[in-house]
């Protein structure tokens, strides 16, 4: 057993590892989407030698700042791959007043081991804010969303683009994917009511085509075409909001010639009638799940210390040999 | 500072630079100590580099992060400070002042040829993290820069003066693993400011990925220097000088060619 670990804890081993795995990243930058699959051997392969330096090689025991450092990678390697195991990526959009449903979340990356909790995740989006510079640019988002129901004690939380918030470990950060909606109130001929929301591409991004399609619950296909009153302005400060803004949809189809409509304004369509109720705002969140980036910071820094020590050692070390030899040689003369 | 004003400083700065490589080679024509002219004039191109970069900084109200006038002009500012700084503590980095301030002068003329046009610094970007991402990235080439241009000086003089390399030998490796304490900063840092920037902490993009070539390419080489102990000399101060450009085509020139969201950012 010993000489097995003695084998997997060669130096040459480590080399041919670190070889390979520089080798793979550079297939990497050429194919980032395989990303995975590059690194999961050569680090498998890193990690099995470094466990078994720790056991069988004697410079670790003298030398305790190294093997913390070393100590530490293992522990960031075993941390970055049940990461992987567990995490969960993803988008959603959320209108001003939605309750959040994980059904309308859209998964980009789900470990084998993810502890599905979406369901559990429970708030309402409230008012959107994003704050413009002067030419345009971007600044601050302020979010509001009110966690859980009403009757059992709401929590309101703001947040913006730089924190993001949490719910069951997951954690919703704002992005600059966000626009226009329009709550499209639908009456069939029987009377029968059901309210929606239609979202308009990203905003001021797409502010030359604010149309979407939509299909009626009879089955018929809208274009609705957002017309706002007043345009952004460019050369001054601006916010994004839908508090005070005037505006019409414009309602085509097939067949049908095309009409404007203000809020409140109800117009015939096939199997019932279309009002538009009110303008919001959608706001695009990432979602992203790792409830191991704690462990992983502090492991990654107590490495990193490690590593400091252990060139301040060395050198202070060698530092002290030159001086002795040179006076040495000093005496000798 | 208005921009002529920052482009004349930058403009006297590298004129320096070409004073500093002139009286360095010909102090050493005639066997005179070339420190001395080289570290004063040096001084005054760092003091000008940083009128420069704090009138910019001033002007603009943001780092110098986002174009590579940006990342020329404060790389010529943090190269500079972090060679003097070296070469005061330890005196066997001084003998390839020449290396360093001819890389310094291509640096400065370069930045004299792109647009110093500034961009906007996103607000998502704005975070404590990138400073210490931005300050240890720096420093890591700051010091990889005085290690490879004592190894390329040893390696060009090998043959002719063999005895010297002693104490120079023990300087290249004592910065190249500062060097590397740095850049494992920078990457872990870098993972904290793009986990709040971006909502990942890494993604394998291009400069990502680079990067991290670079800082297995260190790893590789330390463990190289355990493992092979009778290698000869040269090739390590080879692999180093080849590490050092390297990190010159990650810093300067992926950032740059890439589309990735990394694009520009430094």
């Amino acid at each position: 057993m010993r000489s097995v670990l003695k084998t997997l804890a060669s130096l040459r081993l480590t080399m041919a590892g670190l070889a390979a795995l520089i080798i793979n990243c550079v297939a990497i930058s050429q194919w980032p989407e395989a990303a995975l699959a590059w690194v999961v051997l050569p680090l498998s392969v890193l990690a099995a030698n470094l466990f078994a330096a720790l056991i069988v090689r004697h410079a670790f025991r003298h030398q305790a700042a190294l093997l913390m450092f070393h100590v530490g990678l293992l522990a960031v390697l075993m941390l970055v791959a049940a990461g992987v195991l567990l995490r969960f990526e993803g988008s959603v959009e959320l209108v001003e007043g939605e309750a959040f449903d994980a059904g309308g979340v859209t998964a980009r990356g789900t470990g084998w081991l993810h502890p599905d909790r979406l369901e559990r995740v429970d708030f309402t989006q409230g008012p959107l804010e994003v704050h413009y510079r002067s030419g345009l640019q971007r600044d601050t988002t302020h979010s509001r969303v009110v966690m859980g129901r009403q009757d059992d004690g709401a929590i309101q939380r703001d947040f913006g683009d730089r924190e993001g918030f949490t719910a069951q470990g997951y954690r919703f950060m704002t992005t600059f994917n966000k626009g226009y909606s329009v709550l499209v109130l639908w009456r069939d001929t029987a009377g029968r009511e059901s309210l929606g929301a239609v979202n308009f591409p990203s905003y001021p991004e797409f502010d030359w085509k604010q149309a979407n399609d939509w299909v009626t619950p009879a089955g018929e296909t809208l274009t609705l075409e957002l017309q706002l009153a007043q345009r952004v302005p460019e050369d001054s400060p601006w916010t994004l909001s839908s508090r005070g803004i005037r505006y019409e949809v414009g309602v085509a189809g097939d067949g049908r010639t095309r009409e404007t409509i203000g809020p409140g304004q109800p117009i015939a369509v096939a199997g019932g009638e279309i009002e538009i109720v009110d303008l919001r705002l959608w706001m695009g969140y990432r979602i992203d799940y790792n409830p191991l980036l704690p462990w992983l910071l502090t492991a990654a820094f107590l490495s990193l210390g490690a590593l400091a020590v252990h060139m301040a050692q060395k050198f202070r070390a060698a530092g002290a040999a030159q001086t002795v030899a040179v006076s040495g040689s000093e005496q000798a003369a | 500072m208005s921009m002529a004003a920052e482009r004349t400083t930058l403009v006297a700065a590298v004129t320096g630079l070409a004073v500093v490589l002139l009286l360095d080679v010909l102090l050493r024509r005639r066997g005179k100590s070339s420190w001395p002219a080289v570290s004063g004039i040096l001084l005054v191109v760092l003091a000008l580099l940083t009128l420069a970069v704090a009138g910019r900084w001033l002007r603009e109200s943001q780092g110098p992060f986002l174009t590579l006038y940006d990342v020329l002009l404060s790389n010529l500012f943090s190269l500079t400070l972090v060679y003097l700084l070296a070469a005061w503590m330890v005196p066997a980095l001084r003998a390839s002042s020449g290396i360093v301030v001819a890389f310094l002068g291509v640096l400065g003329a370069w930045s004299l040829t792109v647009s110093a046009e500034a961009v906007p610094l996103p607000a998502t970007f704005d975070n404590p993290w990138l400073w210490l991402h931005v300050t240890a990235g720096k420093l890591f080439l700051g010091l990889c820069l005085p290690a490879a241009a004592t190894a390329l000086w040893l390696l060009a003089r090998r043959k002719t003066a063999p005895a010297e390399g002693g104490e120079m030998d023990a300087a290249v490796w004592l910065t190249l693993s500062l060097a590397f304490v740095c850049h494992s900063f920078m990457l872990i840092a870098g993972a904290i400011w793009a986990h709040s920037a971006w909502g990942r902490y890494w993604a394998w993009d291009s400069l990502e990925t680079w990067t991290f070539i670079t800082w297995l390419c260190i790893a590789l080489l330390l463990h190289a220097r355990v493992t092979f102990r009778r290698m000869p000399v040269s090739y390590g101060w080879s692999a180093v000088v080849a590490i050092f450009g390297l990190a010159v085509l990650t810093f300067l020139g992926v950032p740059f060619l890439s589309v990735a969201p990394h694009k520009g950012v430094m």
